[in-house]
């Protein structure tokens, strides 16, 4: 296994710029989730570091070698494709010994056969093995994908959304399975989604990505808890995170978040952060809150100075939880609360926001503050 | 009854006319195709004067004549014996057959590239390729007729006169074979080579392991017609072809003289050229229906 190192690479298809200056490191053994909407360039990301697309600008390191100009056959990876990529007219047995077969005389008769049986048993598609692709249902198909990629001991792992594709159950169960395996072989490996779900609950670490321009990298943690912005913040945690226009007031020691809603003071660990990170505030600075759905406290009347109400516009109870919307400042915001509160459409209730998990930005580019 | 049965029994009664007709349509053109090619074996295993025992317009009664002969072998055993047709057979099989493997291998090469898109212009370019072979065979005849001269493919030699006759065909099989199969190899997800050489695959390898075995029924089916299209061909075979290398239709037209026709001759020989032609087509299509067997990857 080795790491992988991208250090400023482009990607450019004509004037299109997919990919802007992107600097990452996977590490080795490392679960590496490259995350993002469609179109912000992970896929090609990915492509390059398989070797399938040409990379515009940069270098790429597959441990200590610099792949640019190696082929893809000799850059030692295994890749799992979205849409699978099974040769339709090979068995899955021979689908899963291709990649033996590439180097004539490396593995012998036998040690092909060793290995695709312990993948297939891996995998739990051993009694597969005698039949082509088409007799396959979708997840078994996504099974075989993996078992191609796990026969041979690659420097690195290669998925490009490989369980998209599956239905919800089957995805969740997928995601334990992958993640246990990686950690199993002991893999580096680099995964590409568009769902956060998948990133939050495999990654070690994510790179998250739009419009070519890595947004964040972290730990899922980091990038839960420490969003850098707006997009990041928004686009991490389901439901995903509300924002709410604020103006922050200033006059002496007293600092204020005010809009039509609410008037609420800052704690002094948020305002010594904000002081310290973002310099000088004018007396009236216009910024954007953010408040994830299970950062506020809800009442059915007022509990404190800083409660606002707010009218309830739908709740969609989810077995346990339930979410509720309702309208703060104009914009549609979204509460996870327990499904024991007893709210209805048109009922009024009581709001406040967890102040300490609250997270500030700047209005115009979208930055967190701390 | 009420309304919608009765309505229900009408659209019933509708289908099953419609049905027939259908069937009418499709017996008519059935017999159109096949009855003068059954007429013409039959009738190679007949003798002169049952071969013209035909019924008079109208007297479907007289069908029964065109059955009641004794057969004889005397046409094809003349064929082969007096008019020693074994070499023609074998021009024609070597001509057609070199000029479509030919135009299969190349074809499959060139179609594959312009399937995948990664040539500048490669509309234009797919689209002259098919131009060439819009042109009437005879538009080509003189520039061919003056070129192979030079070559010294005119000259009285079996060999070069064979060599020539390939090379025609190629002109024309090999367009069709690249558009034919361009079709085929769009249809094969690039993913799967892709696969293929992060499986370790270099690029021909990749083509030859992977694309080539899915691409197959598409071969067969290309080399099949390309065989058709050349063994068929006789315009080229009697110019080119000249007397060393003459082929079966050729040879076939050359059985009428001043003084007399060789029916018998004439029918046997057009059986022996159908009768090939027939079982390829019957395989084609099998191998046409057959299709891409996909389902590897999700659609």
């Amino acid at each position: 296994m080795a790491s992988v190192t991208l250090r400023n690479v482009w990607k450019r298809y004509g004037k299109v710029e997919a990919v802007k200056n992107l600097n990452l490191e996977c590490r080795d053994k490392e679960f590496f989730c490259l995350l993002g909407p469609s179109g912000c360039g992970k896929s090609s990301t990915l492509r390059m570091i398989a070797g399938l697309e040409e990379i515009s600008e940069g270098e790429i390191s597959i441990g200590d070698n610099v792949v640019n100009e190696v082929e893809p056959k000799d850059r030692d990876i295994a890749m799992v494709f979205e849409s699978y990529a099974l040769y339709p007219h090979k068995t899955v047995y021979d689908n899963m010994a291709f990649p033996l077969r590439a180097r004539a005389g490396q593995y012998s008769r036998e040690q092909i056969r060793e290995r695709v049986q312990k993948a297939g048993a891996i995998l739990e598609i051993s009694e597969l093995l005698d039949r082509y692709p088409r007799q396959l249902s979708g997840g078994q198909k996504q099974r075989v994908a993996i078992g191609r990629a796990i026969v041979r001991e690659p420097q690195v792992f290669l998925m490009d959304e490989p369980i998209s594709h599956l239905d919800a159950k089957l995805r969740t169960h997928m995601r334990g399975e992958l993640k246990h395996l990686q950690k199993e072989l002991g893999a580096t490996m680099i995964y590409v989604t568009h769902d956060q779900l998948e990133a939050m609950s495999m990654a070690d670490q994510i790179a998250i990505l739009n419009y070519g321009e890595l947004q964040q990298l972290g730990t899922p943690f980091e990038i839960f808890n420490n969003p850098t912005n707006m997009f990041v913040a928004g686009f991490v945690g389901d439901p995903p995170m509300n924002f709410i226009n604020c103006a922050l007031e200033i006059s002496g020691d007293t600092w204020r978040l005010k809009n039509s809603a609410f008037d609420i003071s800052v704690p002094d660990e948020t305002r010594r952060k904000l002081e310290s990170n973002s310099g000088k505030f004018s007396s009236v600075n216009e910024v954007m809150i953010g408040v994830r759905p299970e950062n506020f406290s809800i009442a059915t009347e007022k509990t404190n100075d800083e409660s606002f109400p707010t009218e309830v516009y739908v709740t969609e109870p989810l077995g346990e939880d339930m979410v509720v919307d309702v309208i703060i400042e104009g914009t549609k915001s979204k509460l996870k609360t327990s499904v024991d509160l007893e709210a209805r459409m048109g009922d009024m209730i009581w709001l406040n926001v967890q102040k300490r998990k609250m997270h500030l930005f700047n209005k115009d580019t979208g930055k967190a503050y701390f | 009854m009420t309304r919608t049965e009765l309505v229900s029994k009408a659209a019933k009664r509708k289908r099953a006319a419609w049905r027939v007709v259908v069937f009418l349509i499709i017996a008519l053109f059935f017999l159109w195709t096949t009855v003068p090619l059954f007429i013409m074996a039959i009738s190679s295993f007949k003798e002169h004067r049952d071969a013209f025992q035909i019924p008079q317009v109208g007297d479907w009664a007289g069908i029964y004549k065109m059955f009641d002969f004794t057969p004889t072998a005397d046409h094809y055993v003349n064929l082969f014996g007096k008019e020693d047709f074994l070499p023609f057979i074998f021009n024609s099989v070597i001509a057609s057959g070199a000029a479509s493997v030919i135009a299969v291998v190349f074809g499959c090469l060139a179609a594959y590239g312009l399937a995948r898109g990664k040539i500048p212009g490669e509309q234009h370019l797919s689209f002259w390729i098919l131009s060439t072979r819009m042109a009437p065979v005879v538009a080509v005849m003189v520039p061919l007729y003056s070129i192979f001269t030079g070559m010294g493919l005119l000259e009285a030699s079996r060999w070069r006169n064979l060599l020539g006759l390939i090379i025609a065909y190629t002109t024309f099989d090999l367009p069709f074979a690249v558009w034919f199969l361009r079709s085929f190899f769009e249809d094969i997800p690039v993913e799967l080579e892709e696969a293929a050489k992060v499986d370790g695959y270099s690029n021909m390898e990749a083509f030859i392991k992977v694309i080539l075995p899915l691409a197959r029924p598409g071969i067969v089916a290309a080399f099949i017609l390309c065989l058709i299209f050349s063994w068929n061909d006789f315009i080229f075979a009697s110019i080119f072809g000249q007397q060393a290398a003459k082929t079966l239709p050729v040879a076939t037209s050359e059985l009428h003289s001043t003084v007399s026709i060789e029916w018998g001759g004439i029918l046997a020989s057009g059986t022996l050229l159908v009768v090939p032609m027939l079982f390829l087509g019957l395989l084609i299509k099998k191998y046409l229906v057959q299709g891409m067997t996909m389902g590897a990857v999700r659609q």
